[in-house]
């Protein structure tokens, strides 16, 4: 029966160790293999291009043969949007209206007997006359501007010449106006009239034909903003307008730019009416939407030279531990991140470790048990259970707007209040290293006539070291993962990496701040997928690099005190 | 160090107590003791165990101010100085009486750092001399040829004999005038054991040592005067052939032939 037992614990507890192992591995894998995407991928030319104009990178001659072979790809789809935004025809018809718009207006210049009749009309019946005549005047133009938008003509050329039609036209209507008015002397109303219904037919046609071009452009639009998106602007003068870096660049990861073909260029949003007459968005392949018409060979190019309008090849790109970020980490590196946890860490150890070494000392050598030593001891227990956040308001409330330790946040304010929180624990570490001092020891020390001190110094901290390290390493790691202590004191979600010298002042970013930031406020955060779990690898790393060294240093000097 | 001013034990004695007792809080663990340690002699102090003996010799060089809530009473003198004095420097006390305890407990350092540990303590940098103490000590505490070779090895890596020997060394480096032996040789085998007599042996004369023991047999052998404890008091206190051979107590005589203890 016992025997049962036994071997069923063992069964379980083995299991149990392997449940363990596999959530372990779950939950890191797919954390090692995505960060690792953040150095090791599948990059387009964009990414060369990034570097070589905005980190000064060395790139090799053949990654520039390889910027200008894609660029060559690209000139004749460059060439296709161009041609389709600038019709021939369109910029013909325009002409054409514009003459025929002049010819009108000269017509019923010369007829002005027919004009003044209408205008002397009372009321009513003058807007109604003047209606028609301008009806029976505008036939020609109308009729031709409806030619027009059946025409072969792209809608965003039409439109461009519409548009510009108008324009012209409204202001030729009070050209045209206030010349009748000085001949005639109509007065205001008269003239008002005359200025509102003598283009009443071919501006109401426009609107008509505006309207019905507008959600074909619109799609235009979209589907033009899909192919920015991939592969950037077309040359460098536009290049120079655009502000935002992730304008100016496509895609620099191929994986990205699979996603933006199929989400932003093969499927787009178009707007349509639905029953009821509201709007609605609405998805649909674009290549469908736009069947035989120009935009669909370019959807046709886009499809079929995707590779060699991009390049794809696989890069490591280390820069991404040692560059800055740019265009809110959606380029470049960490670098500034690490710099910050770096600096935060570290300086909450040596804020912490010394003080944390001399309560421990003070506790587990000096203290007598008494009732003001174990509420210190509550204290420090109490400390231990606050919660980070706490903290956090605590810099923020203490340290920032009453002590004024800095203007507003800043990396010292950051370590202290990192400090504050991992002082209970390196206390309590400590503490028990000491206490595991052999008593024989400091009886031996203080035997051979040590003051207490001195035996502290010589024999008792010596040997206490390796576990004392141990655990303040290990708190260390904990500082560099603490994320609610430094949002009020220490980060910032954009900045360069600090000198030294700034620290006392100046906040820095900060891997657990900026993954958080990354992942739910960044305005993009589907297109920084690799640099979240690159940051979140890069996080656990230290953390972990951390806890190994722990172990190797505990290791060394425990050799060396055998 | 102050002089005690009504008290002036007679010179041949190192170490006088006069009604000296101690407390662990309530608990009286050593009762109302009066005698004296000659100088230069071997002083044994027998007993059963929690008789307070080892108790006694603590307070010699008042390692017992590391036990918590221990009060003493009465008397103990040092050369006619008062141990228990306020103002009396402990560690200074500690350096003319030095201790070998029950077990070894040599610091985790080279056997070289372990012996110029108290000799560093009291200032002393040049190599020179501390290489000459060290060898000295080591020489007189019989250790010298075993470890002549592996001074800068860790002293945890000896056998529990040499630990025990070199914790000798060790206090003997500091030149102290009296030596306290809390059991030294309880953790030992018997071969350690009759070195570390021997070595007991070799000392008398030049050093005032009390040496407290559960071996009869040891204290007979190494000891010239024998005191004995019985549940916190001084029980017979004379020369150890008095002692062994002529008990005057009854207490004593069952406690040395073994009826009890």
């Amino acid at each position: 029966m016992r025997n049962i037992l036994d071997r069923s614990f063992t069964i379980m507890a083995r299991a149990c160790l392997c449940l363990m192992a596999l959530t372990l591995l779950g939950f890191l894998l797919p954390i090692i293999y995505n960060g690792l995407g953040a150095v090791f991928f599948n990059a387009t030319v964009e990414h060369e291009k990034f570097l070589r104009e905005n980190l000064d990178y060395d790139i090799p001659q053949k990654k520039i043969e390889l910027i200008e072979r894609a660029d060559a790809a690209r000139a004749p789809l460059w060439k296709m949007i161009s041609s389709y935004e600038n019709s021939h025809g369109a910029a013909e018809s325009g002409k054409l209206l514009a003459q025929i718009r002049k010819d009108v207006f000269a017509s019923m210049r010369a007829d002005k007997e027919t004009l003044e009749k209408i205008l002397g009309l009372g009321g009513r019946e003058r807007a109604e006359k003047l209606r028609k005549y301008a009806e029976s005047a505008w036939k020609i133009y109308d009729l031709e501007a409806s030619r027009l938008a059946k025409s072969e003509i792209s809608p965003f050329a039409l439109d461009k010449a519409f548009k510009s039609e108008q324009t012209s036209l409204e202001s030729d209507a009070k050209k045209f106006a206030s010349d009748c008015d000085k001949t005639m002397k109509l007065g205001f109303s008269k003239r008002n009239s005359l200025r509102r219904n003598i283009c009443l037919p071919p501006l109401g046609l426009m609107k008509k034909l505006r309207a019905e071009i507008s959600l074909q452009n619109a799609a235009y639009f979209e589907l033009k903003n899909g192919i920015r998106e991939l592969l950037g602007p077309s040359d460098k003068t536009e290049k120079s307008k655009l502000n935002l870096l992730r304008q100016r660049y496509g895609q620099t990861r191929m994986d990205m730019a699979k996603k933006t073909l199929e989400e932003s260029i093969l499927h787009i949003n178009i707007k349509t009416k639905n029953s009821r007459g509201a709007e609605i968005s609405r998805r649909v392949a674009s290549k469908q939407y736009f069947k035989n018409s120009a935009v669909e060979d370019m959807i046709d190019y886009i499809e079929n030279n995707f590779d060699s309008m991009l390049k794809p090849h696989f890069t490591a790109y280390w820069g991404f531990f040692f560059d800055e970020p740019f265009d809110s980490n959606i380029f470049g590196g960490i670098w500034p991140m690490i710099c910050g946890t770096f600096y935060l860490t570290f300086g909450s150890m040596l804020i912490a470790a010394p003080l944390g070494i001399a309560a421990a000392i003070y506790f587990s050598e000096y203290a007598k048990e008494g009732r003001v030593i174990s509420l210190l001891r509550m204290c420090v227990g109490t400390l231990a259970g606050v919660p980070s956040i706490v903290f956090g308001l605590f810099g923020l409330a203490f340290l920032i707007n009453t002590l004024k330790v800095s203007e507003s946040k800043s990396v010292l304010a950051g370590a202290i209040t990192l400090a504050l929180l991992i002082l209970p624990t390196i206390i309590r570490a400590c503490e028990e290293a000491l206490k595991a001092v052999p008593q024989s020891y400091r009886e031996a020390a203080l035997g051979l006539g040590a003051g207490k001190w001195k035996a502290i110094c010589t024999v008792i901290l010596p040997a206490a070291l390796p576990s004392m390290l141990t655990g303040i390493i290990i708190s260390m790691g904990r500082a560099a993962g603490e994320t609610a202590p430094i949002i009020f004191t220490a980060a910032t979600s954009i900045g360069s990496a600090l000198a030294i010298s700034d620290i006392f002042t100046q906040p820095t970013p900060a891997l657990p701040w900026n993954i958080y930031n990354i992942c739910s406020e960044h305005e993009m955060a589907d297109r920084v997928g690799h640099v979240q779990y690159g940051m979140v690898l890069t996080l656990i790393g230290l953390v972990l690099a951390l806890n190994f060294a722990a172990i190797w240093m505990r290791a060394r000097l425990q050799n060396k005190v055998k | 160090m102050e002089m005690s001013p009504n008290y002036h034990p007679p010179k041949e004695f190192a170490i006088s107590a006069k009604d000296f007792s101690v407390f662990y809080g309530s608990f009286h663990a050593v009762k109302n003791v009066n005698m004296d340690f000659e100088r230069g002699k071997v002083t044994a102090i027998i007993g059963p165990s929690g008789c307070g003996k080892s108790t006694f010799l603590r307070c010699i060089n008042r390692m017992n101010d590391l036990v918590e809530n221990c009060r003493t009473e009465g008397l103990l003198a040092f050369d006619g100085i008062d141990i228990y004095h306020k103002r009396l420097d402990v560690a200074e006390l500690r350096r003319r009486i030095g201790m070998v305890f029950q077990r070894p407990n040599p610091f985790p350092k080279s056997i070289y750092e372990n012996v110029a540990y108290g000799v560093r303590l009291k200032g002393v940098r040049k190599k020179a001399i501390l290489d000459e103490i060290v060898e000295n000590s080591l020489r007189r505490a019989a250790l010298w040829d075993e470890v002549k070779d592996r001074l800068s090895s860790n002293a945890l890596g000896m056998s529990g004999g040499q630990q025990q020997r070199l914790c000798i060394a060790r206090a003997l480096a500091i030149k102290p005038c009296v030596l306290l032996m809390d059991e030294p040789c309880s953790a030992l085998d018997p071969k350690s054991t009759a070195r570390i007599e021997d070595l007991i042996a070799e000392l008398s004369g030049e050093y005032t040592i009390a040496i407290v023991t559960h071996n009869m047999q040891q204290a007979a052998r190494v000891s010239d005067n024998t005191a004995f404890f019985y549940e916190g008091r001084l029980v017979e206190f004379g020369t150890t052939s008095q002692i062994f051979t002529n008990p005057k107590n009854k207490a004593t005589n069952d406690y040395i032939t073994g009826r009890f203890g």
